[in-house]
């Protein structure tokens, strides 16, 4: 077995060595009752070639349609080189960079990992990443309430939020007593401070942009509802090339940023591995979970980096840790790290603009040709997303259906803004990617489907 | 800093106007709608601008500054580093994988959701449990979903008296995180002098009432069986409280004896460890969970079924589940590898993985069993656990032991743990590794014992080590005190 070296001659110089007459001699300590009798009924060992057949046929499995689909996993392109580099063993079978002399390589990739991105969201500081978008939505939360001190009390949560992410928090928030506000959104689907709901416990107050129906929120009014409140502000950023051309978080104060890096050269991978983002100001750093990655120097004085400030992590500090957090996403912070070095400013430029040149014209294809009082376009900015809201849920649903027929996915469905007067969004995603042509085919479908 | 004290520059050191590593149609951009005053970016984001060599030469230059299974061994205790597979890379680079949406209507995932049933049935007969959920991201989210299934069991019948978790003191420090994030309090529980729970002390700590669950790593940290497992769980059933093992050692188990026969309720897998996805640096892991049928009501949302004409959907309707706790379908990828690894070795092959574990971990045992102390001197399941309480004498510490390894070309065992051990050196050579590697690792153990008995040892050989690699001993409380995490700051 070729990763299996052991010989028969040396397991029976071991044995030897260990003073006994058998393998089962050396696993007494096994209680007999639950010892495997025989072998498992796993399937066969397969060849290599029969392994790439297997799994081959598998992918086959999956059926081609065009995809519509965002709502925190978005079809961007990369540079090829970026597979490459990725694959080196050294990155990839490398442990967790504890042994700082022997992990350099991991170490100050993950430095410029927290630098870039604390640059994108205009943040003091970033860690060195969490599982996803919503874990990381989670973390916020329970951040800001160690920072108010507050053990339990409430979260108020934009209603723009991903219907996914809110039922994610409910399962983690529910047994430590915190409950969960809704902050409604007007008629186009942006928050206005003015209706944040004044809630006598709330000890944060969280924004989620692009918001679930696509539409780019203010990070005005996030500020100006916490601190009518005087609680803590939470931007939460599921897509990051929004943050090229639109308003970063850090620039207006806010308190933490919590994010979904997936943009940043990761495949979709049918759900993963994403990249979770954490972002806070340097005072708060000591309640921020996570691996973080500071400089110091060596012995001569060279420059260096380790992992620091553990006495906030589980291994250390046990039941008194920020989080049980222990592995993280390194593999995926580096990949987004080498692609935003390869990006640069003017790569991310680039890339944003032909996000939102595609929404436009899948926006003007729409507005030209769909003309039917049941739906409206929604013409509140957005990036990536584009949302149509009905007035009959029942229609929205059987135009998805009906596209799916023709293998088209054609978007995501949410309930509309409550303030809307509509019942349901169609969002749909586009990205560099999507090719003009193709938005013409699915605008007529849309449009036919509507007549 | 001047240059001669920067072994790597930063990219962003190296950055220069102009320089671009990406190839976009960009003449072809189209009309966009222009973006509100408001909502427009007015800071400029400090990012490198660097050709494509450069960004190729900046991460090879750093990869070489890292040290890897593929350039040598790594006797981490409780991690298992074994070797990974690059057709597991192979199988789970398909762009039919790697391109289909996490939110893609069954109906056009089937190959994805066929492919994650085969892992799910796999587990369940290498672990012997009722389900399987691969959502997990990590061991510690899995150990999460475990926990966070035992409350929803006990608030189901109403169990509200209990509110504690036991957790043997020799635990990762996850499983007490982990109990605090599900409203528990922990209650460290003592091994007795063998090294292991004795079925005694865990009735006294049950015979209030008042514990809802025990979380127990088997084979425990210092790499011994839990001879009682089955007794203990039988106990904790008797008085409604569950049984949560923490699947880090598992790769000590695989085809020798299953956790779900020993009576446990919930343990989770770390893919990334015992199934040979590749650590990454520090993840991605995948944590998946296995659970009796005690808590298979409460598994996490969304399950896998399969329908009575052999297709797949996801089921969400699941009243007494404890919801959603993870993004999308749980790491995909990561699933494809492990199915891929479990698929190559077939029955005889696992079988073997915890055999040669285990007969690796004696060997060493035996060999530094003279030199050094071994915290319990008995035959070891997977792992070992020395002491510095030989070396001590001379002047010469876990810690120096450790880094004069890594003078020696070696990746260090885990360290200071567990925590009952004084000065724990814990070692896991992993099934990978052929005898001659590590005999090799023993050889140098042996050196350094050796050379920490000879006159004048720590001046001669540990004082700042590692001095021959080319970043030497580490500042970390210079890192700490002047703290410094982005470039920014520089």
């Amino acid at each position: 077995m070729r990763y299996l070296p052991l010989t028969q001659k040396q397991e029976d110089r071991i044995l030897k060595l260990c003073q006994v007459e058998s393998f089962d001699q050396l696993v007494q300590s096994i209680p007999e009752s639950i010892r495997v009798d025989g072998l498992l009924r796993l399937p066969e060992a397969l060849s290599e070639m029969e392994l790439c057949q297997h799994f081959d046929n598998y992918a086959n499995m999956n059926s081609d349609a065009k995809s519509y689909l965002g709502q925190g996993a978005y079809d961007h392109t990369w540079p090829a080189v970026l597979d490459y580099l990725i694959s080196r063993g050294e990155f990839l079978t490398a442990y967790t960079p504890y042994q700082a002399e022997l992990s350099q390589g991991t170490l100050q990739s993950i430095f410029e990992f927290q630098s870039m991105i604390a640059e994108m969201t205009g943040m003091e500081i970033s860690n060195a990443s969490l599982y996803d978008g919503s874990t990381a939505a989670l973390e916020a939360i329970l951040m800001a309430a160690r920072l108010q001190r507050k053990e339990q009390g409430t979260i108020i949560v934009s209603e723009g939020v991903y219907e996914d992410t809110l039922s994610l928090l409910k399962t983690y928030l529910d047994p430590l007593n915190i409950k969960i506000e809704i902050w409604k959104s007007d008629a186009t689907g942006q928050a206005q401070a003015s209706s944040a709901p004044k809630v006598a416990d709330a000890f944060g107050v969280l924004l989620q942009s692009p918001n679930k129906w696509g539409v780019v929120e203010d990070w005005a009014q996030l500020q100006s509802a916490a601190a009518s409140l005087n609680v803590k502000s939470i931007a939460h950023v599921p897509e990051m090339h929004s943050l090229t051309e639109f308003s970063a978080p850090g620039d207006f104060g806010v308190d933490i940023v919590s994010g979904e890096g997936q943009g940043y050269g990761l495949p979709l991978g049918y759900g993963g591995p994403y990249l979770g983002l954490l972002c806070c100001k340097k005072q708060d750093v000591r309640q921020i979970p996570g691996r973080l990655v500071g400089q110091t120097e060596d012995a001569t004085g060279q420059r260096a980096f380790c992992v620091t400030l553990s006495t906030r992590e589980q291994h250390i500090r046990r039941e008194k840790a920020t989080s049980n957090i222990c592995s993280n996403q390194n593999l995926m912070a580096l990949r987004a790290a080498i692609y935003l070095s390869l990006m640069g400013p003017k790569g991310l430029e680039t890339v944003s603009k032909m996000n939102r040149s595609r929404l436009f014209t899948l926006q003007s294809l729409l507005s030209d040709t769909l003309k039917t009082d049941a739906v409206t376009i929604s013409t509140a900015p957005c990036f990536n997303e584009l949302s149509l809201h009905f007035k009959s849920e029942k229609t929205c649903e059987s135009l998805l259906r009906n596209l799916e027929s023709k293998n088209i996915l054609a978007g995501h469905i949410n309930k509309a803004p409550v303030e809307s007067g509509f019942q349901s969004s169609l969002t749909i995603a586009v990205t560099e990617k999507s090719c003009p042509n193709s938005l013409k085919v699915l605008a007529d479908a849309i449009c036919g489907e509507l007549k | 800093m001047t240059r001669k004290n920067i072994r790597f520059p930063l990219s962003i050191e190296q950055s220069r106007p102009g320089h671009t590593g990406f190839s976009l149609p960009s003449k072809t951009i189209g009309a966009v709608n222009e973006i509100p005053e408001n909502l427009r970016r007015k800071s400029t984001p400090g990012l490198p601008e660097l050709s494509e060599l450069q960004v190729v030469r900046h991460f090879t230059n750093l990869s070489t500054a890292n040290y890897s299974i593929d350039s040598g061994m790594y006797p981490l205790g409780s991690c298992t580093m074994k070797y990974n597979p690059r057709i597991n890379e192979k199988t789970a680079s398909n762009p039919k994988f790697l391109n289909i949406h996490p939110r893609t209507p069954d109906k056009f995932a089937q190959g994805c959701m066929s492919l994650m049933y085969e892992l799910q049935m796999c587990l369940k007969e290498i672990s012997g449990f009722e389900q399987i959920s691969l959502q997990p991201a990590a061991g510690a989210q899995g150990e999460y979903v475990g926990i966070r299934m035992i409350r929803a069991y006990h608030d189901l019948k109403g169990n509200h008296k209990k509110t504690k978790i036991l957790i043997p003191e020799s635990a990762h420090g996850t499983n007490c995180a982990t109990a605090v994030m599900c409203g528990y309090q922990v209650v460290p529980v003592k091994a007795n002098e063998r090294g292991i729970l004795s079925l005694e002390t865990i009735k006294e700590h049950c015979a209030a009432g008042d514990i809802a669950g025990i979380m127990i790593t088997n084979p425990n940290t210092v790499g011994l069986f839990e001879e009682d497992i089955v007794k203990i769980a039988k106990h904790l059933h008797e008085v409604d409280a569950l049984v949560y093992c923490d699947g880090a050692n598992l790769n000590a188990k695989l085809g020798l004896t299953r956790p779900g026969d020993a009576g446990v309720d919930v343990m989770h897998f770390n893919l990334h460890k015992t199934f040979t996805t590749p650590h990454g640096g520090g993840g991605p892991g995948c944590g998946a969970v296995g659970v009796s049928a005690r808590l298979q009501p409460h598994l996490p949302t969304p399950i896998l079924l399969k329908k009575s004409d052999g297709s797949f959907e996801w089921d969400t309707n699941r009243p007494s589940s404890i919801g959603s706790i993870k993004d999308y379908n749980g790491h995909f990828l990561m699933m494809v590898r492990a199915l891929t690894y479990i698929r190559e070795l077939g029955p005889e092959g696992i079988r073997k993985i915890s055999r040669d574990a285990i007969l690796l971990a004696n060997y060493v045992r035996v060999r530094l069993g003279e030199a050094y102390h071994v915290a319990f001197e008995r035959p070891c399941m997977h792992e070992v656990v020395l002491s510095d309480k030989k070396q001590k004498g001379h002047g010469v510490k876990t810690i120096d032991i450790a880094k004069r390894l890594i003078d020696l070309g070696i990746h260090p065992p885990t360290i200071y743990f567990p925590l009952i051990v004084d000065g724990a050196i814990m070692i896991e050579p992993t099934e990978t590794e052929s005898l001659e590697e590590v005999e090799n690792f023993c050889l140098k153990m042996l050196q350094i014992a050796a050379e920490a008995e000879e006159s004048d040892a720590f001046a001669k050989y540990f004082a700042g080590a590692p001095k021959t690699t080319p970043t030497t001993r580490i500042n970390e409380t210079k890192a700490a005190r002047d703290l410094v995490l982005s470039w920014k700051e520089l």
